[in-house]
């Protein structure tokens, strides 16, 4: 019985309906006798002889039990593919965070052994220290998107007053503007804006865009993170005065692995990964994430959240 | 002086552990797989248990459900410290009676000691 379960079986493949091996198996079986009747409809109107009638519909639903046996078995070993895939990415990083995690609390251990580090060796530790973290969020990273795609994004929302959550993230990028010699500003609003969402994926969404915007703004340059009431929304804007996206570029903006042409020029580092969990985790917060950006003059990035009326709090609560 | 079991088999994480709490005045016991973990927590009757999940010999979620089923040891407060962290795992883990659950991956051995510490009150 669980054969006829069309859709729980392509759930469990993780692709759409007109890519689920199953569906496709019923819907070619369909084709087939359509085909068939069609056939024999034809064939009986240019024909009066039963043998003609009985040798086109047979040809024609040979011919179609191949191909459809062909569509069927290609669209099942991708199917099967996909789903290796995302298995073995899993594998592998939750393999990785192993030796990870050892050599970040062994350095930790050291660090504090040696009380006061200073001259290269400083630097050595300060440059071990952040490729450590840096493999460590690739990681994270890497599993996430696996999430995503296999749609098992866990989500703790919690009512945010999302200004002040936002106003403390940027001041917390104070320090790598004023490194970068850049001017950070945050503009709030007047009211108080409560938003039900997942307060790590929305630090870590909101991070990564002021992350961003200093990164790829050059010194000189100014980001100003906003955040303002659009109607029943609340909209996180970040804009720069940096390198901004190239037109030819903005549409794959939002593409896993994607990255811009100025941007790898720019900053060789960084997965692509980054934009593609933004825009996939505020959609699954119910929000959305968009862009608008001018090469060479800099870029805005917004997301933005429903807001939470009064009452609703109180039954979400 | 608190006594603090930690059940890690990776011997590189072990010995971090071991350290870190050592300098923070704990006294420790060492299990590398799940039915030493079992047997030093019955024999030491520690005040907290550090426990990982993949264990050779017996999972971590079977060495949790033994010491809730041991009426001498079941008040023992477990920190499950993991590297995975698919929601159903942390579900399991907190149903099972774990106290807390942390990615060892994401946390520095500062954050864990003052888990730690929360947890002791």
């Amino acid at each position: 019985m669980n054969t006829f379960h069309v859709i729980s079986q392509c759930r469990k493949y993780n692709v759409s309906l007109w890519a689920c091996p199953p569906f496709l198996f019923i819907l070619m079986g369909g084709v087939n006798v359509a085909g068939m009747v069609t056939t024999a409809i034809a064939a009986q109107r240019f024909s009066d002889d039963p043998a003609v009638v009985i040798i086109s519909v047979s040809m024609m639903a040979a011919f179609l039990f191949v191909v459809g046996n062909a569509v069927v078995s290609s669209f099942q070993r991708l199917a099967d593919a996909s789903r290796i895939k995302s298995e073995f990415v899993n594998i592998v990083s939750h393999q990785l965070r192993s030796p990870l995690s050892a050599i970040k609390w062994q350095l930790e251990l050291m660090l504090d052994q040696m009380k006061t580090v200073t001259g290269d060796a400083a630097v050595t530790m300060g440059i071990i220290r952040r490729q450590n973290e840096r493999m460590i969020a690739l990681v994270n990273d890497l599993l996430e998107v696996n999430r995503i795609e296999d749609d098992r994004v866990i989500l703790r929302p919690t009512a945010i007053t999302i200004d002040n959550f936002v106003e403390q993230i940027a001041n917390g990028y104070k320090p790598l503007a004023e490194q970068a010699n850049e001017k950070l500003v945050f503009v709030g609003e007047a009211r108080p804006l409560v938003v039900f969402a997942d307060e790590t994926k929305l630090r870590w969404v909101t991070e990564n865009l002021i992350d961003n915007a200093i990164r790829y703004t050059k010194a000189g340059g100014e980001v100003t993170v906003k955040v303002l009431r659009a109607k029943n929304m609340a909209r996180i804007e970040i804009t720069d005065s940096g390198i901004g996206i190239p037109v030819a570029d903005q549409a794959m903006i939002f593409q896993k692995f994607f990255r811009s042409e100025n941007a790898l020029r720019l900053r060789a580092e960084g997965t692509g990964l980054g934009l593609y969990l933004v825009r996939s985790l505020v959609g699954a917060m119910g929000g959305k994430a968009g862009f608008a950006s001018m090469e060479g003059k800099g870029s805005t990035f917004w997301y933005a959240l429903p807001l939470v009326s009064g009452e609703a709090m109180v039954q979400k609560k | 002086m608190k006594k603090l079991l930690i059940v890690e088999d990776e011997a590189a994480l072990q010995d971090a552990l071991q350290k870190a709490f050592a300098a923070d005045g704990y006294e420790i016991f060492q299990a590398f797989d799940g039915e030493e973990g079992i047997k030093l927590a019955k024999e030491k009757k520690p005040d907290m248990i550090l426990l990982d999940l993949i264990l050779p010999k017996k999972h971590g979620f079977e060495v949790l459900q033994e010491i809730k089923q041991d009426e001498t040891i079941k008040d023992v407060p477990v920190l499950v410290l993991t590297n995975l962290e698919e929601s159903t795992e942390v579900m399991k883990a907190i149903e099972l009676g774990a106290r807390g659950y942390l990615i060892k991956a994401n946390y520095a051995l500062k954050e864990v000691l003052a888990k730690v510490k929360d947890i002791l009150g």
